[in-house]
């Protein structure tokens, strides 16, 4: 999937990633890979300003942990964020609906 | 000398470049190095070089330029956020700044009087800022091996408080007891002293001046209590709350003079130079004006 088209929605992606809970920035982007099967394949240099964006935000607060010898920044979502992302997935989910209605199912195909 | 490998130089030229784009450097290049540490051990987990793998974890990181300018320009987007971030800052000065300023003037005739009201409103909002500050501190600098170090500057701060607002009188049944003088200042110096060590521990650089802050408003709010007469906020004339207030005032220039002569007071210095170089220029293009009009100075 074209990179152009995921950052639009990214930060949609981040919230609904931490929805199951704190994450680091590297377990985000293996989860993001997990859950569309190897489909969403950015940069994934590009989570950081979209979490600095949200954390900026107040949809997202961090904090450092002791990890392996590492310091490891968890990220999770607060109570602003867990609203903001129920109402983008709303509507995204309403986005999706009218473009499909529009394009059609199958307009992928193209015309015969 | 080994050569740095390829994680090492691009959290170099990372740290670097975010210094300059007055980014939290340090922050990003710590989650920058646990991130490519994590995708690297993920590829050599599937039998590939240790060399190989790190450069793949870059490769699919992203160039340090982007990574960078991304960061820098939502931390300068978003007014509002950049204001709220600044409330409580701005909050903590004017309250000190009332509390200051309505001190100087303040005696037992102005109890009950709009400007007790003031001084009790500055000395809650003060309070209140305060630990906004100290909670945002926490949230986004501490970890679990530098919670200790915080704790030491707590208590160095809640010592220097608590015996700035004591006074020096202690008083058990028939025994009356009193440090005052050089001495008291002495032991107050002392634990100031305390609070810088414990700033420098903890690696935070205005950690001094807030410290001394804090610990002005805890003077301010315990003031008297322990020698028997609580007088919070400093009711006038008796206790300690002059020293509360020095505290209070050093403490922000403090604070000032660290974060300005620091990383974050970069763009500031900036822009007094560039006042400095105008404000020079000006009065050259004056000077050379005022010569030009003297009589028989041929243009």
């Amino acid at each position: 999937m074209r990179a152009d088209l995921i950052h639009g929605h990214l930060d949609l992606l981040v919230l609904s990633v931490l929805a199951g809970g704190a994450a680091h920035g590297y377990a985000m982007a293996e989860e993001l890979r997990r859950r569309s099967g190897g489909e969403l394949d950015l940069r994934e240099g590009t989570l950081y300003p979209a979490l600095y964006r949200l954390e900026a935000a107040g949809l997202l607060s961090s904090a450092w942990l002791q990890a392996g010898g590492r310091r490891r920044r968890m990220y999770r979502l607060t109570r602003p964020g867990r609203r903001a992302l129920e109402r983008q997935r709303n509507e995204w989910s309403a986005f999706a609906r009218t473009v499909t209605q529009v394009i059609g199912e199958k307009a992928w195909i193209g015309p015969a | 000398m080994d050569r740095p490998s390829l994680t090492e130089e691009y959290l170099r030229r990372l740290t670097l470049l975010g210094r300059a784009a007055d980014i939290d450097a340090e922050r990003l290049a710590a989650e920058v190095a646990d991130h490519l540490a994590e995708a690297a051990s993920r590829y050599r987990s599937l039998g590939v070089s240790p060399e190989e793998a790190e450069r793949r974890a870059i490769e699919e990181f992203g160039e340090v330029e982007d990574l960078v300018s991304a960061v820098a320009s939502c931390r300068k987007g978003g007014a509002m956020a950049r204001i709220m971030r600044s409330v409580p800052m701005a909050v903590a000065l004017v309250a000190s700044a009332v509390l200051l300023g309505i001190h100087m003037d303040w005696d037992s005739a102005a109890a009950g009087t709009p400007v007790q009201a003031a001084v009790v409103a500055a000395g809650v909002l003060l309070g209140i800022s305060i630990l906004a500050l100290l909670a945002r501190g926490a949230r986004s600098g501490l970890d679990a091996s530098s919670a200790g170090r915080a704790v030491a500057w707590l208590a160095a701060c809640a010592a220097l408080g608590t015996f700035s607002a004591w006074g020096g009188r202690v008083t058990v049944g028939p025994v009356h007891f009193l440090l005052a003088g050089r001495p008291y200042l002495a032991a107050v110096a002392f634990l100031a002293l305390l609070v810088w060590g414990a700033a420098r521990w903890m690696r935070f650089r205005v950690g001094a001046g807030f410290g001394l802050v804090v610990a002005g408003a805890l003077s301010l709010l315990l003031n008297g209590a322990l020698s028997g007469d609580w007088r919070p906020l400093g009711s006038i004339g008796a206790g300690q709350a002059n020293l509360g207030m020095e505290l209070i005032l050093i403490g922000w220039l403090l604070a000032a003079f660290s974060w300005i002569a620091g990383a974050g007071g970069v763009p500031a210095r900036a822009r007094m130079a560039g006042w400095l170089t105008s404000l020079g220029r000006r009065l050259g293009a004056t000077a050379d004006g005022d010569r030009g009009a003297e009589p028989g100075t041929s243009l």
